[in-house]
């Protein structure tokens, strides 16, 4: 075990200089940090032109019953949720649900090929003449999750520094352990959607077929995780529990998300111990 | 006792049992028996698509087999500890990270069989400059011809210290410099290591190979010694100028000839003998040179043994 996690690192280095060399990385934590400093952009955008309009913050205050009940209809009648979320930083909001919504397809994007691509060239066989397959996919794992929580991180403080100078009101400080835990949330989606990814990428070769059966899987979850009968079976049918004041509900979320996230992986890793390289 | 003393006490490094794979209706290997001698330089021959790749792919752990089973280095091919650097290869086809330069895929390949980082750029330095590729050290896989591809392969089958060698191909599409230093290579690995060469190359597997089986549609249809593969010890090709029915008489009945027949070419007689349980071959080649010249051929050539591609011709 100790000599396939040595292997593994040593694996995951050799790639993550890969992808610093071909600026794979670094193009990925720029489309990362952009799609943070738009979102930033147009929301602090309209959100200081909003309450820079006379009787705005007047009107917010004294109908905020109104815009409570707007949400709790939107959420399935969860009172509690909506009363949760009205407090919550505007921007900040928009800018989780937009990860939790596009970083499963920015993942497919660039990690479509995190175990394909080396079984298409078979360059992979004379790694696999000196490691075992486990490392190469904890290893291939590792260097993909070290560039994901980099383009994360670069994100988030592109986010929070370019609303700590141009968001009117907002308080960094303030907002910090809300800011943790969507960190927290982020992180744990793209654990899950990464062991999807990876999931297609040991079954396909080809990264563009891979690419595209990634998408047409994430697309059937979020119809899956509409059914009442079978919504469960979707990680997309607990996105709006981690949204969720109450504990017990967040755990179920995160439980969810850590469930499903391992399950992809070890279907992945079971695949390419069993494949023909 | 472990694989390892198991494997040197047998003296076999690897061996198959009805090993299969099939792809689809396609059998690619079929019901394949097969030794190899520990310390041996073993050939594997065959026509394209005899099943030759398909079983060193098996063999390194690549595809796994539809049926049937193998020991590699003593270990069942399901255990074999491919981490730990005791088998290495020059797989078909296989491109390296296009990405990176040879000298950064060569320490990283040695830093997987544990060697540090010094210690791999130094015998990545020397095997890049046995198969002339010091020039292109710094270059990116992406940029390799296919010749260089091919040198960069061989050189990495090299590092460290494998106990087991697999070679596909490996002087296909080199020119003689480099086919001749690869054969070199090979041969100094003769007696540390065991060597399993692919080759189409009959009269260079001949050449470099103390062992060899030929596979075909599949199946072994002939394996051992290569001395005994080409009859080494039980004939000897003789040219004779002037052969005619007579002399050919008076050559069978030198002690130790057990049968004569013609060869393929003019001239040409295969003469097969026997030794004595206190005569060595050599003696016995030397006793009938001396008795077909006392016989009154005119011996102009002499070769021992059979070509292996007559052999391979025969069987395949």
């Amino acid at each position: 075990m100790n000599s396939t996690i040595s292997q593994a690192l040593k694996i995951a280095r050799f790639d993550l200089g890969t992808s610093i060399r071909t600026s794979k990385a670094v193009v990925t934590m720029a489309v990362y940090a952009g799609l943070a400093l738009l979102v930033a952009a147009v929301t602090t955008f309209l959100q200081n032109k909003l309450l820079a309009e006379p009787g705005v913050q007047e009107g917010l205050k004294t109908q905020m019953d109104q815009i409570q009940q707007v949400i709790s209809a939107a959420l399935g009648n969860d009172t509690l949720l909506a009363n949760h979320l009205v407090n919550m930083p505007v921007a900040l909001m928009v800018f989780f649900w937009l990860t939790q919504s596009f970083l499963p397809l920015l993942i497919a994007v660039i990690s479509s090929d995190m175990l394909n691509r080396e079984i298409r060239t078979k360059s992979a066989r004379f790694v696999l003449l000196r490691a075992s397959r486990s490392s190469l996919v904890i290893g291939k794992w590792l260097s993909h999750t070290t560039v994901f929580v980099a383009a994360i991180v670069l994100s988030w403080v592109v986010f929070l520094g370019y609303l700590a100078f141009n968001l009117n009101g907002f308080n960094l400080f303030q907002s910090i352990p809300l800011i943790m835990k969507f960190f927290g949330f982020t992180l744990l989606i793209g654990f899950c959607y990464l062991g999807l990814t990876s999931l297609m990428s040991s079954l396909v070769d080809g990264s563009g077929t891979a690419l595209l059966l990634t998408i047409v899987v994430l697309l059937f979850l979020a119809g899956l995780a509409q059914s009442d009968m079978f919504g469960w079976a979707s990680p997309s049918h607990y996105r709006y529990k981690i949204w969720s004041p109450r504990a017990d509900e967040i755990l179920a979320g995160v439980g969810a998300y850590v469930l499903f996230g391992t399950l992809f992986f070890a279907a992945a890793w079971q695949r390419f111990l069993r494949r023909d390289i | 006792m472990n694989p390892t003393e198991q494997q040197q006490s047998g003296g076999i490094a690897v061996q198959t049992e009805n090993l299969s794979k099939a792809f689809g209706n396609l059998i690619a290997v079929d019901r394949l028996n097969l030794q190899i001698p520990t310390g041996s330089i073993f050939g594997l021959l065959g026509p394209n698509g005899a099943g030759k790749t398909t079983t060193f792919s098996m063999l390194c752990g690549f595809v796994k087999p539809s049926s049937g089973s193998a020991t590699v280095l003593g270990y069942p091919l399901k255990e074999f500890p491919f981490h730990a650097g005791r088998l290495s290869a020059l797989p078909q086809d296989a491109r390296f990270n296009p990405d990176r330069t040879v000298l950064q895929s060569m320490i990283f390949l040695g830093s997987l069989v544990g060697l540090a980082r010094r210690e791999a750029e130094d015998q990545a330095t020397q095997l890049l400059r046995a198969v002339d590729l010091t020039d292109a050290a710094r270059m990116k896989g992406a940029h390799l011809s296919h010749g260089m591809s091919k040198r960069f392969g061989i050189a990495q089958a090299f590092l460290g210290r494998p106990d087991l060698v697999m070679l596909d191909e490996p002087t296909a599409g080199l020119d003689p410099r480099n086919a001749f230093t690869v054969r070199q290579m090979i041969r100094a690995l003769a007696g540390t290591a065991t060597v399993v060469v692919s080759s189409h190359n009959l009269a260079e597997v001949q050449d470099l190979c103390t062992h060899a089986a030929i596979i075909s549609q599949g199946k072994l249809v002939s394996s051992g010694r290569m001395d005994d593969l080409t009859s080494r010890n039980q004939q000897v090709m003789m040219t004779i100028s002037n052969l005619d029915a007579a002399i050919q008489a008076r050559i069978e009945a030198i002690p130790g000839v057990v049968g004569v027949m013609a060869g393929g070419n003019d001239g040409e007689l295969k003469v097969m003998f026997k030794t004595t349980a206190d005569q060595k071959v050599e003696d016995a080649v030397s006793a009938i040179i001396a008795g077909a010249i006392a016989a009154g051929a005119s011996v102009s050539g002499v070769r021992r043994g059979q070509d292996l591609e007559q052999r391979y011709l025969e069987v395949t």
